[in-house]
């Protein structure tokens, strides 16, 4: 109880934690795919695409970055990020 | 003139029935539509703009809005009032996009049990389910029934509902680094987070009925409710929350 009086530190701020939901609405933030790299599919069965996303939603909309994705996609999609402050590595496989 | 009064009155008499005739004809249908009223409004697709008052099973609209924004795009709502298309797309990609909603349940219930163990059991159901889509359809529409009783909802937006309450934002991948095996987070497309959610709803009616004395639609039925309510109990919620939570702590 004691922490909650204590007031929010800056740099508390920029790691999003998940939200409590309530009905009608969702965790994480919207993000538009505009890039496909097909030839850079990556993981041990190769099921891995990288793309290039814009985001939509929250504070970073407008910025794009790189994520690395699972399942069927193709450019146009809208997909849900859990976070934004994150980029994703190379996933290297020999 | 008496012969042509008597003839003018047969004629009127026989307008008079043909008339009652007419309208008894015309009540009928009109007195269906008046049943159906509060549901039968046109309903516009969204991919062909082509509007239309078709109900599923004749009872429940199609005039869902989809909260979601990713989910949009995959999950169709063109309305067929008994959804069993025999289509021939199998080998495309994204051609489950063209598929109405309910036969995608359709088709994800027609399954043989549960894949993997859950509750240290695997359930084979031994082809009871297996290619019999209009047994499924009937489960379906029952199941449908037991919702609208229970929450006088529309059961089609329930069912919508508890579809994105149990999408999965993102999952885990192995990744192998000279003989160390570790999982790494990644992020999951719209397509394939539809593709879980209509798979564990599926699993968890099949699993909430095998040798108990629940039917299958009653399963079904009570999964839908509890998954559009993000209720605890509910498997496919369950199981998504863990998905992600095991994402979570691979980051």
């Amino acid at each position: 109880m004691a922490e909650e009086n204590q007031p929010a530190r800056p740099h508390d701020a920029p790691q999003q934690q998940p939200r409590p939901q309530q009905p009608g609405t969702f965790n994480g933030f919207l993000a538009e795919i505009i890039e496909v790299k097909q030839k850079v599919k990556t993981g041990i069965y190769g099921e891995i695409y990288t793309v290039s996303c814009r985001i939509l939603e929250g504070r970073d909309s407008g910025r794009i970055i790189r994520r690395n994705l699972l399942g069927p996609i193709k450019k146009g999609d809208v997909i849900r990020l859990p976070d934004t402050n994150r980029e994703a590595k190379d996933i290297r496989v020999k | 003139m008496a012969q042509e009064d008597v003839s003018t009155d047969v004629k009127a008499e026989a307008a008079a029935t043909a008339e009652q005739v007419q309208s008894k004809k015309r009540s009928a249908p009109r007195r269906k539509a008046a049943q159906a009223e509060p549901n039968a409004q046109p309903v516009e697709d969204t991919r062909t703009h082509q509007r239309s008052t078709t109900l599923l099973f004749g009872k429940y609209s199609y005039g869902v809005e989809i909260h979601d924004p990713s989910l949009k795009n995959y999950v169709n709502l063109t309305p067929i009032e008994y959804p069993m298309t025999f289509r021939r797309g199998s080998q495309k990609q994204f051609s489950k996009a063209d598929i109405n909603i309910i036969e995608r349940l359709e088709n994800s219930l027609m399954r043989g049990g549960t894949g993997s163990k859950i509750g240290g059991h695997v359930i084979r159901t031994e082809g009871r389910l297996q290619g019999k889509k209009q047994k499924v359809l009937k489960i379906i529409e029952s199941a449908f029934d037991k919702v609208n009783e229970r929450t006088h909802k529309n059961p089609v937006e329930v069912f919508v509902r508890a579809l994105e309450n149990s999408a999965p934002i993102e999952d885990t991948t192995r990744v192998r680094y000279g003989g160390i095996i570790s999982n790494v987070a990644v992020d999951v497309s719209a397509s394939r987070r539809l593709d879980i959610a209509l798979r564990n709803v599926a699993i968890a009616a099949i699993v909430g009925a095998f040798k108990k004395k629940r039917k299958i639609d009653e399963a079904l039925a009570d999964e839908l409710v509890l998954a559009a309510n993000n209720d605890v109990n509910s498997y496919a919620t369950k199981r998504k929350n863990e998905i992600e939570r095991m994402a979570r702590s691979a980051k």
